[in-house]
């Protein structure tokens, strides 16, 4: 799994490839830890368009991460999921707490 | 594994210990009985398909009469002796059970290597009083798979999967070892007939193997207190998406099975401004409800406000 990380225009973007399971979990986790814990706090983004699976561990960090925005009245949206994993995020019930755009510019509108 | 998910709590359709007990104690009295006429079959003809049968039927009981030990221990006030349940044991009698498998499946396939080196014909007489005994064993093991198998589907336990799949392996390979015999005495004349005795007990050493290979396997991860498959833990996240208003913040979540009982530890922070009485009434809620969506389930709903197993709100730590 690759992870990037990167800032523009006042947004946190994470972008994650590959596949977030047992083994990958942890980086990713640190991942969204690491923009969470900048002193200047701002919207993130988790760009998931290179993603092809994400385990139960992966959802709890978006789920646990999502929680921290919205006590700090800051915004938590994804975009780009695959039909896959689209899926997933269906079954464990994220799509309907979650923003979730098809693509990156519709997730940047929301976050500004 | 044959833990499930239900949409209604699924308790109702519990088939009660004692009946259990009564089940597993009917399978070992037949495996008794049927164990030693077997023994003196395999003597009398000098058969190793024979005697690797009486192995495995020796594995077979000592695999029933630890289930049965488990119910009498259950029916017999147990529950109230082990607070976390039987799990434990039913695991440890388990992996002994596989182990001692493997140690049949050793024995078996050095003595079938010693007969094909050194080839010798079975005795008639013992031969025919086999096919006899196998005859009844082929019929009692078919009944007693379809029997278990109603029961494993009323009530799904580990206990009650492996019974019905053990008949079944003894169903078939009781088939296996009459065929065996049959062929060996009808083929008698030719000289070559003496190897079907050794090569069917292969058959024999691969049913121990699979048996053996099954129950490990089946067992480590709950002896290891491996975490719940990626079926269960997706209900676990959908119930903590339901409830994401109720709680402020998710700093963890543990899981694991003993036995068919499912434990399962869920660290929550919640509001500070609220009320105890308030936060247990959310507690209840979200334990009720996963509960009822994954059978056989005990949830703890721990208030926390530090990481256990997930990211943490440095807020809590900003000024």
């Amino acid at each position: 799994m690759e992870i990037a990380i990167e800032n523009s225009d006042q947004i946190s973007i994470i972008r994650a490839r590959g596949k977030i399971d047992a083994i990958t979990v942890a980086v990713f986790e640190d991942a969204v830890r690491s923009v969470i814990n900048t002193t200047e706090r701002q919207n993130i983004l988790i760009d998931l368009s290179g993603l092809v699976y994400i385990n139960s561990g992966g959802l709890r960090v978006i789920l646990a991460a999502a929680k921290i925005q919205k006590n700090s009245t800051r915004l938590l949206a994804l975009s780009g999921l695959n039909t896959e994993v689209m899926k997933i995020f269906s079954l464990s019930g994220l799509n309907t707490i979650l923003p979730i755009y098809s693509g990156e510019p519709e997730a940047r509108v929301h976050l500004r | 594994m044959t833990h499930g998910i239900t949409g209604n709590g699924g308790g109702d359709s519990s088939v009660p210990p004692r009946e259990k007990e009564r089940m597993v104690f009917t399978s070992l009295a037949v495996d008794a009985l049927l164990w030693i006429p077997d023994i003196i079959a395999a003597v009398l003809a000098g058969s190793i398909v024979l005697y690797a049968d009486v192995l495995k039927c020796a594995n077979e009981i000592l695999a029933t009469f630890f289930a049965w030990l488990t119910l009498r221990k259950i029916t017999r006030g147990g529950a109230a002796t082990y607070d976390y349940g039987m799990g434990k044991f039913e695991t440890s009698t388990s992996i002994i059970t596989g182990v001692v498998m493997f140690v049949s499946l050793a024995f078996v396939f050095y003595s079938a290597i010693y007969r094909i080196e050194f080839p010798e014909p079975i005795r008639t007489n013992g031969a025919v009083l086999g096919i006899v005994f196998m005859s009844i064993g082929v019929c009692a093991n078919s009944w007693l798979w379809h029997k278990n198998h109603r029961l494993a589907m009323i009530d799904p336990s580990p206990i009650m999967d492996s019974q019905w799949r053990l008949f079944r392996t003894k169903a078939l390979s009781d088939l296996s070892v009459l065929v065996a015999l049959i062929l060996s005495i009808g083929l008698a004349g030719y000289s070559w007939s003496s190897y079907i005795d050794p090569l069917a007990s292969f058959v024999i050493a691969g049913f121990l193997f699979f048996s053996g290979y099954r129950v490990i396997k089946s067992s480590l991860p709950d002896l290891l207190d491996k975490t719940l498959d990626e079926e269960l833990q997706i209900v676990i996240v959908r119930e903590l998406a339901v409830f994401f208003d109720d709680y402020h913040a998710l700093h963890g979540v543990r899981s694991r099975h003993s036995g068919s009982d499912i434990y399962i530890e869920i660290f929550l922070e919640f509001d500070g401004n609220k009320k105890m009485c308030e936060v247990q009434a959310t507690i209840d809620r979200i334990k009720s409800s996963l509960e009822q969506k994954i059978v056989k389930s005990s949830v703890s709903i721990v208030p926390t406000s530090t990481r256990v197993c997930g990211i943490e709100d440095p807020s809590q730590y900003i000024q």
